[in-house]
């Protein structure tokens, strides 16, 4: 988040006006995104775009629902004239929204647009115009889904060790424990 | 002995034929007292090595620090802590973090939940585990690892150094014998892998714990 982007506002503005075809369970991922990478100057097929063919699963529809969101979101203006290569920021952003956020709902809350224009921006290494870098990786890490995900199964984690380490001394409890010279 | 009694290779991983002739001594001498209860070093190979360090670096080792100044282990203990024991992870603190900044604990928080003390790079299964006597309030269960308790060893030997008294004993002889007199206590008896497996016997010379009174002078 070294560098300064677009307006945080004109990129939330931008996610409520998605299109619904974006959405859509019929529209082709590939023709999208490829698409804003013609407007952006590519001549030619990216072969990173493979990863985003799908196998049908609900993941990978979620998937490339997400990375046409990111599209429309790249497609402003202010991405197109910087001419930022925002390939990677779509394929590592949707892969890691994907199982976590379904992109009609992301799209339909505010948190959540939020959430995806600062996930976008800071895939690309930019904070919103106006902010300081640490007020905006506070901001992202405040919204995103992905840290309370990360939170959330980090504590399972813990209360599973804890668990697991009340059941050992329970058992050891039971026997006798190890030498000590200075037990009592 | 009930199915939760560990075996003598739990209790004694690196038993040898010296530990275990040993171990029959202590246990069947004519004049043995009543050992109440079974205990075990539970060192493995690994728990040896650095158990043998510690002592190394024990013996070596002088306070180094003037009045005023921090030991210069306790950064990087506080710092381990912060990182890794989830008591103070929560505490959402810098691991360079001074640890006169940070809240003390008592007795309380250590009964309510001991497993928030044990520090997340602890294997479970090498846990083993102590109930304080209770004699500063209810007793206390407390999660330990073996090489904590074989660890003492140092700290006494270089005590007794202090006063000109060397521990020299070795593969069949007798290291140690910690004696009591209390009305009821944990006897055991044991062997000492860092001593060549010398013995090591927990007695209380309440007459109750002897098959006959004289087998206390012999």
């Amino acid at each position: 988040m070294t560098r300064e982007g677009p307006l945080l506002e004109t990129l939330t503005r931008r996610l409520t006006e998605t299109p619904p075809e974006f959405l859509a369970d019929t529209t082709e991922t590939l023709a999208v995104v490829n698409d804003l990478l013609r407007m952006q100057g590519a001549t030619s097929v990216s072969p990173l775009l493979d990863v985003l063919v799908g196998d049908g699963s609900p993941d990978a529809q979620n998937r490339g629902k997400l990375a046409r969101v990111f599209a429309w979101l790249f497609a402003d203006g202010w991405f197109v004239s910087a001419r930022i290569d925002v390939l990677p920021a779509i394929l590592s952003a949707s892969a890691e929204l994907a199982p976590l956020v379904a992109a009609n709902k992301a799209v339909a809350s505010a948190d959540r647009r939020e959430e995806l224009a600062r996930l976008a921006l800071s895939k690309l290494d930019l904070r919103p115009q106006g902010e300081s870098e640490a007020l905006a990786k506070d901001r992202l890490v405040a919204l995103s889904t992905a840290e309370r995900a990360r939170v959330l199964a980090a504590s399972r984690a813990a209360e599973e060790r804890a668990r697991k380490i009340r059941e050992e001394l329970a058992r050891k409890a039971a026997q006798e424990a190890a030498d000590k010279a200075s037990r009592e | 002995m009930s199915r939760a009694d560990p075996t003598d290779e739990e209790r004694y991983p690196l038993l040898s034929d010296v530990g275990r002739r040993m171990l029959q001594h202590l246990r069947e001498h004519a004049s043995a007292p009543i050992f109440r209860n079974q205990s075990g070093n539970r060192l493995t190979a690994a728990d040896l090595e650095r158990v043998v360090a510690f002592e190394q670096e024990t013996k070596d080792a002088w306070p180094r620090w003037r009045e005023g100044e921090e030991p210069e282990w306790i950064a990087s203990f506080v710092a381990h802590a912060l990182e890794a024991v989830p008591h103070y992870q929560g505490y959402g603190r810098e691991p360079g973090s001074a640890l006169t900044t940070l809240p003390t604990i008592s007795r309380a928080d250590l009964s309510l939940d001991i497993a928030r003390f044990v520090p997340d790079d602890v294997a479970i299964d090498r846990l083993i585990h102590f109930t304080t006597s209770g004699t500063t309030g209810h007793p206390l269960m407390v999660a330990s690892h073996p090489t904590v308790a074989a660890s003492y060893l140092a700290l006494h030997k270089k005590a007794l150094r202090h006063f000109g008294v060397e521990l020299r004993a070795g593969a069949g002889e007798v290291g140690v014998v910690l004696v009591g007199f209390q009305h009821r206590t944990f006897t055991y008896v044991s062997v000492t892998p860092q001593m060549g497996e010398s013995g090591l016997a927990k007695i209380n010379l309440v007459l109750d714990d002897w098959n006959e009174p004289s087998d206390r002078e012999r």
